[in-house]
């Protein structure tokens, strides 16, 4: 027998090992909320606002057909919800508001994208910053979600995403045990600050001062408890709250609506994912182990009957690897599209929700701006009224 | 919305102080009817939550391991009797609740939405002639009538 015939086998074995004894322990995420014990003093409360996430919808969707734009688009809207919900649950925090734009009435901003989400897998990018331009979390979470996380016995109050929403709750609230009582009064105090500036720059641009190198903002002075324009201020700045309560009602009507279809989406694609994956890895070690045995007949030398043998036992085998990896492969594409299917006909269901809270949200924040508008006029006038001093025009921080 | 209390007090010559005060106050009426106008919605709503449709099971004694109709009007059935805005609609309306009609509402309700019908159903069933008017206001801009078109629609 010659060398090569010893190094073919030698050189199929080694390549088929690894292949063989390849096998998945699945690991399932259980991250539990952590809650407070007692009620917090309210200079520990910040508020929080939730920007509606940023959907990532590929600009080649059609490279992407398991990506569905209005799925995507109804959970930018819906995983803030929940994450509201989880915040509100742990009783760590002041307000939970869903921002559909900017505002500078809230003391701590999120902001979300949604990076995989197909009921198996699901990967979100968090960045967080308190209203003084520090950021307190840029990361990107991640969780793979069990059977049992869609079980109907389970505390429906809980979404299969939930270890996710926990372990971003669980964050913020260690980076909030980190400061002290005065500190967060102080990021508030900047907040009520950055709010005046908004409406009445000329007069409170210069209680900021905006630090060059890192963006932040610091309170040079404070106005007098008992300011007039401050109250007022304050009375407006409660008049967004509102809003923002206001636009809540429809996030929540639309997180109503949505909860149900949009679980039955997940769980059953969750399903086909798995299917696919597998079938997809299965395809794949099919045609490795195929080629290679294949390749290892090629190799194999010799005039004897048994290297004859080994030589056509490894090509017809290596064939037969090769066509039934094919063979999964087109199975795994029935649950491509089976997933396709399922996206579609939810995509459809979500656009029309969609459409509805759009248009409400559009209604209300327009009118709302023109209102707000009108305050900034009339704060400046009742200021140089009760004042004396006319205010020049100019922008806010 | 906003300019209402503006533009009255600047034809009053009201000073920008009680301007604002009222527009605030303004400003939480309209947030009201907004907030009045989801409810009721809501109520119309025949959608649950995964909770809601589970204790709603439990209630009806139905297994937990089986199907769950997302498309089933729970809690609405209209076979036994339950009055929801749909049914209100098709039914023939009272000379009364004729009545109560701005000029510019059509009787058949058509192009309404849930939200509207809601907003229909909650005028027609109100008695205080100006809560009724601000209803009806409400409704109007809800179907996208211009501000000078719902004031001239209700001074009718």
């Amino acid at each position: 027998m010659s060398i090569k015939n010893i190094i073919a086998p030698t050189f199929f074995i080694c390549l088929i090992l690894p292949l063989l004894s390849f096998s998945e322990t699945i690991k399932y995420d259980k991250v539990k909320l952590k809650r407070a014990e007692i009620e917090l003093i309210e200079d520990r409360l910040l508020d929080v606002g939730i920007f509606i996430f940023d959907p990532n919808i590929p600009e080649d969707i059609e490279d992407n057909p398991l990506v569905f734009p209005e799925i995507r688009k109804a959970e930018a809207r819906y995983i803030p919800y929940h994450l509201k919900n989880t915040l509100e649950e742990s009783g760590f925090w002041g307000g939970v508001w869903v921002l559909p734009d900017n505002t500078k009435a809230m003391d701590l901003n999120v902001s979300g994208r949604i990076i995989k989400s197909n009921g198996y897998d699901v990967s979100i990018k968090i960045g967080v910053w308190d209203i003084s331009g520090k950021q307190w979390l840029d990361k990107a979470y991640k969780a793979r979600v069990g059977q049992s996380s869609y079980s109907k016995r389970r505390d429906l109050t809980q979404d299969p995403y939930q270890s996710l929403f926990n372990e971003i709750a669980n964050d913020l609230q260690k980076i909030k045990s980190i400061y002290l009582s005065k500190q967060l009064k102080r990021i508030s105090e900047i907040g009520d600050l950055r709010f005046a500036s908004d409406l009445i720059p000329s007069v409170f641009n210069n209680y900021l001062v905006q630090d060059n190198k890192t963006n932040i903002y610091k309170i040079s002075r404070l106005p007098a408890d008992d300011d007039p324009i401050m109250q007022r201020i304050g009375d407006v700045k409660e008049r967004e709250l509102l809003l923002l309560d206001t636009l809540n009602e429809y996030y929540a009507q639309l997180y109503r609506e949505i909860s149900v279809p949009y679980e039955e989406w997940r769980k059953s694609n969750r399903q086909n994912a798995i299917n696919y994956e597998e079938l997809k890895r299965s395809a794949r070690k099919r045609q490795i182990l195929g080629a290679v045995a294949i390749l290892g007949g090629i190799m194999v030398d010799g005039d004897s009957n048994a290297s004859g043998y080994a030589q056509q036992g490894l090509m017809i085998g290596g064939i037969q690897a090769v066509q039934s990896g094919f063979a999964k492969s087109s199975e795994a594409k029935i649950y491509k599209e089976s997933m396709k299917e399922g996206g579609d006909s939810f995509d459809s269901e979500a656009e029309g929700l969609l459409i509805e809270v759009e248009g409400q949200t559009l209604r209300l924040t327009g009118n709302a701006q023109e209102m707000f508008l009108e305050w900034k006029r009339l704060l400046k006038q009742i200021y140089t009224e009760e004042t004396g001093i006319n205010l020049k025009e100019d922008s806010a921080q | 919305m906003p300019t209402q209390a503006g533009i009255s007090g600047q034809q009053t010559g009201q000073s920008a102080s009680s301007i604002f005060n009222e527009s605030l106050g303004d400003f939480d009426k309209e947030m009201a009817g907004e907030r009045d106008i989801i409810a009721a919605s809501n109520q119309g709503n025949s959608s649950m939550t995964a909770q809601e449709i589970a204790d709603m099971e439990s209630i009806m004694g139905a297994d937990l391991d089986g199907p769950i109709d997302i498309s089933g009007d729970f809690g609405n059935d209209e076979s036994e009797g339950n009055n929801d805005s749909e049914e209100e609609f098709t039914g023939e309306m009272s000379e009364e609740e004729i009545s109560r009609l701005p000029s510019c509402v059509d009787k058949d309700g058509s192009g309404e939405d849930k939200i509207a019908r809601q907003l229909r159903v909650f005028a027609i069933k109100e008695d205080d002639p100006n809560i009724r008017n601000e209803i009806w206001k409400q409704y109007l801009k809800h179907m996208g009538i211009g501000q000078s078109q719902i004031e001239e629609c209700l001074s009718k």
